[in-house]
């Protein structure tokens, strides 16, 4: 085993992010071996970069600038996508990775699209979540979601039933954005589709969690308590549990984000949690889905100290069989 | 010669024909048949049993075919002999699908206007098709559970109660044990019941694997969202539930400040982080001057001392660990002091496969290359 480092651009940090490095100087001698054949290439690489970067302080118009900054962007993805730091680190500790890199959302993007965007997308379309609340989804983001509240404290696979107890409590989320996001606005909607509708013998949506214009960056993705409880104004309507009534099966819960152009409307604070039409709500506000969630809800021993909890009138009984 | 041959011929043409005038003909029957004959059924009475526009009921057949000249479509089934029934009332219709151009759908409408395929990117319009019970059959059937929830209930219940009352004996303890820290003698019983609640919490979500900082912020934030619902029920007013919420949060400060959980969940003297990085530290320098080099050999005394400095509350169960490997290996590479010549009863025989030569050689530990 070579014990000499490669001395080119990959062990320098000068204009580098440290977070390209990996920890542990075995680990770097053993990855980092001298004339990796494509370290000369990223040098190349790097001086387009930073002859763009003169470009980019030159230009003035909006579209140029969008232009350049995602050729650039594209550019650093293929300066690092051959150093084997980087693809040890994506590889082996894709959990506590630097997001503001492009190189590593690359990466992390192409993990997502190897299998979870293809399952969030098959239980989205299996479960009827789309047509049913959207008309459907190009999925730009990942969205995970979690209970917090319980000693448990995993991430929810999307079309699990949860019980009630579970739910009982607001949700925490994690929104993994692949493209560059420095101050991007969010909206978050929780639906649920399935509500009854007696007298026209068919089903309503109800909503049950509205956030809106919730701040995320690369950097700090998670909407927990703690960021709502230090930002009350991104709570548009309160979190509403779920509580199934009995014979009714389960119902889902779909769990929409959006990215915003601007701030939302102040007015909106009066909305109202039944019959709430998703579409209307969507294009009134030109909202664009980025991202979804689902999980399912059906009745239980524990719905019934949920709905006291909350001050909820009791729940009714359906029939067992369908007329 | 010709003659001769002439002869002969004329004999045989003439037994011949003789023959063929004595041909009979016997009784006999046809051993095969023809393969067309006896090949008709009865008609199976297939075709359409339901027409374009037409009230069903669920259940009814609408069309009786072989194979799949008809699919199913929208609140339509298919039997094993392809038989289409109605899965909900409503109207049938006969229609072409731009989805699947190869084939030709039966559907239900469910209001007489509709028609079929529904919009592909609209919600589907969806049947309730339950009511809601009222007096005797509401109680009834929310009593109703299916058998074999009800031959698990006993036991559900059982194992709720043994969690009560394990944590109910935890409470207690937490309750007997937090006075015996110097600043929380002078709690009052409630305040002390409420305090060894949140430390049960605390404790509950330490175990999930929360950090310390987050098992606190969720006890915290867990009462005030209680207190808040109790408020929106009407059971408290505004003002007294803030009262609450402060009386608790300053009771969460004093405990925090007190009191924390070690690697193991047990109660220790709360560390701050500075404190805890400096312990470490200090920690850290005892062991390596405890154990100055990790090859040697260590006594049973020096063992336990080390793994007294290892237990104490500044290092998290990974720290823990990690340093037990590296100052105390359960078996020390191979040294002159370690190793042995020959089988006797102060060392241990070893098979050990050499990777350069690629046999396996017998090597003699020494009783003193493993951890005491």
């Amino acid at each position: 085993m070579s014990t000499t480092v490669s001395r080119g651009i990959w062990s320098k940090f000068a204009n580098r992010s440290t977070t390209l490095n990996v920890k542990g100087s075995a680990l770097q001698n053993a990855l980092l071996s001298p004339n990796l054949p494509k370290e000369k290439q990223s040098e190349s690489i790097y001086e387009r970069i930073s002859q763009l970067d003169k470009k980019i302080e030159n230009t003035k118009d909006d579209a140029d600038l969008n232009r350049l900054s995602q050729e650039k962007q594209e550019l650093l993805v293929a300066a690092e996508a051959e150093n084997p730091e980087v693809v040890y680190n994506s590889l082996f500790a894709s959990k506590s990775i630097d997001r503001t890199q492009p190189v590593y959302r690359h990466y992390l993007k192409e993990q997502w699209k190897s299998y979870k965007r293809m399952l969030t997308m098959q239980r989205l379309e299996t479960l009827a979540i789309i047509p049913d609340t959207l008309a459907t989804l190009e999925p730009e983001a990942d969205v995970q979601l979690k209970f917090p509240h319980t000693n448990v404290d995993t991430w929810i696979e999307p079309g699990e039933v949860l019980s009630s107890n579970v739910t009982s409590r607001p949700p925490a989320l994690e929104i993994v954005e692949f493209k560059e996001s420095t101050k991007d606005l969010y909206t978050v909607l929780i639906v649920n589709p399935d509500t009854p509708d007696v007298e026209n013998d068919s089903f309503t949506t109800t909503l049950h969690w509205g956030l809106k214009d919730v701040e995320l960056s690369n950097s700090d993705s998670v909407i927990d308590i703690k960021k709502l409880d230090q930002h009350p104004e991104y709570t548009l309507v309160d979190y509403l549990p779920p509580v199934p009534e009995k014979n009714l099966g389960k119902q889902r819960f779909a769990v929409w984000v959006f990215r915003q152009d601007s701030k939302l409307d102040s007015s909106l604070a009066a909305i109202g949690r039944e019959n709430f039409d998703i579409r209307k709500f969507v294009a009134e506000n030109k909202l664009a889905p980025i991202g979804a969630h689902v999980w399912r809800s059906i009745w239980d021993l524990n719905t019934d100290k949920v709905r006291k909890m909350y001050g909820l009138p009791e729940g009714r009984v359906f029939s067992r069989d369908r007329l | 010669m010709l003659s001769a041959f002439t002869e002969g011929l004329r004999s045989t043409v003439a037994r011949t024909a003789l023959q063929l005038k004595q041909q009979v003909r016997y009784a006999h029957k046809k051993v095969v048949s023809s393969k067309t004959h006896m090949q008709d059924s009865p008609g199976k009475r297939l075709g359409p049993k339901k027409y374009e526009g037409q009230e069903v009921k669920v259940g009814q057949i609408i069309f009786r075919q072989r194979g799949t000249k008809w699919y199913p479509g929208t609140n339509v089934g298919i039997g094993t002999d392809h038989t289409l029934f109605a899965l909900e009332p409503g109207f049938v219709r006969y229609y072409l699908d731009p989805f699947h151009p190869k084939r030709k759908f039966i559907g239900i409408a469910l209001k007489k206007d509709d028609k079929l395929p529904y919009a592909h990117f609209d919600p589907t319009p969806r049947r309730l098709g339950r009511i809601v019970l009222t007096d005797n059959y509401a109680t009834k059937e929310a009593e109703y559970a299916p058998r074999k929830v009800k031959l698990l209930q006993p036991k559900i219940e059982e194992a709720l109660k043994e969690r009560e009352t394990a944590r109910v004996a935890k409470k207690e303890f937490f309750v007997k044990q937090l006075p015996e820290f110097a600043s929380l003698k002078d709690l009052s019983e409630s305040e002390l019941s409420l305090a060894s609640e949140r430390l049960l919490k605390i404790d509950g979500f330490l175990r999930g694997g929360k950090s310390l900082e987050d098992a606190r912020y969720y006890a915290t934030y867990n009462y005030k969202y209680d207190t808040k619902l109790a408020l929106k029920r009407g059971e408290l007013k505004a003002d007294e539930s803030e009262v609450k919420i402060n009386e608790y949060s300053q009771l969460a400060d004093k405990i925090d400040n007190a009191v924390m959980f070690d690697a193991k969940f047990q109660l220790t003297d709360n560390l701050t982080t500075e404190q805890i990085s400096e312990l470490k530290v200090e920690a850290i320098a005892k062991l390596e001057s405890l154990i100055p080099d990790v090859t040697k050999p260590v006594s049973k005394k020096i063992k336990e001392e080390a793994f007294a400095i290892l237990s104490k509350p500044c290092f998290s169960l990974k720290e823990q660990i990690s340093l037990k490997r590296k100052f105390l290996k359960p078996t020390l590479p191979e040294s002159e002091e370690t190793v042995g010549t020959a089988k006797d009863k102060k060392t241990v025989v070893i098979q050990k496969m050499n990777a350069e030569t690629r046999r396996v050689e017998t090597i003699y530990r020494k009783k003193n290359s493993f951890l005491p």
